[in-house]
């Protein structure tokens, strides 16, 4: 891609959001977040675990840790594969 | 220009460092339940050391065959839980957490050995991507 496009184009999205985000003040977290957090906290109580960042990835959302987990063994493939063919 | 690899406060500081460095992957990856850390970052500390020394020295540290193997026992690990916890209580990955026992190391025992999984699998990971990289610059350098 050309880079003077590439430039007006990321300039043409800033001021987009600029103009969207103008006077629209700080974000606010949605009520019922602090029931959210309560859950989280019940999550690692029964995991018997202090880490809330790893109750969340390996708990209700393993299978998104999995998908990621295949990702980057896809890339490694991926590489080689390519290596190979060319 | 003096090469990186002849530098001997490179090499010493590298040799004197890449233990305590694996130790702390280690640290991460086992207390990653209690304290911040995890398999990911645990992986990729290792990797970064790893491919690190790599460059400096211009030499392997073992063979791609040692960071396949980590790798796919990682994933086979990963595997076996997906397919165990859908056999012992119908849900994938469900069914071992209530694998506890008291202190902080194997608080959760799933969830340590969930964290080795993904720990082996980055590290090899990006260990072969990085040489892979590496391996590519050389043969278009060499063209």
């Amino acid at each position: 891609m050309n880079h003077s496009l590439l430039k007006w184009l990321t300039l043409g999205c800033m001021a987009i959001l600029l103009v969207c985000g103008w006077g629209r003040g700080p974000v606010v977290p949605p009520p019922g977040v602090q029931n959210i957090i309560a859950d989280f906290v019940d999550i690692t109580q029964t995991m018997n675990i202090r880490n809330m960042v790893s109750a969340i990835y390996l708990g209700p959302r393993l299978g998104d840790t999995l998908l990621e987990v295949m990702v980057v063994v896809l890339a490694v493939y991926g590489m080689k594969f390519v290596r190979e063919t060319s | 220009m003096k090469e990186l690899k002849d530098s001997a406060i490179v090499n010493i500081s590298l040799q004197a460092l890449f233990p305590l460095i694996v130790l702390f992957s280690f640290q991460l990856f086992s207390y990653g339940a209690a304290f911040p850390g995890g398999g990911f970052q645990a992986g990729v500390t290792f990797g970064t050391i790893v491919v690190v020394l790599e460059v400096v020295r211009g030499a392997r540290i073992y063979d791609n065959d040692v960071y396949v193997g980590m790798e796919l026992a990682g994933v086979m690990v990963l595997l076996l839980f997906l397919f165990a916890g859908l056999i012992l209580s119908g849900k994938p990955f469900g069914g071992f957490y209530g694998l506890q026992t008291a202190g902080l190391l194997f608080s959760s025992v799933y969830i340590w050995l969930l964290n080795l999984a993904i720990y082996l699998e980055v590290a090899g990971s990006i260990v072969l991507v990085f040489r892979y990289f590496i391996e590519w610059e050389h043969e278009s350098l060499a063209a």
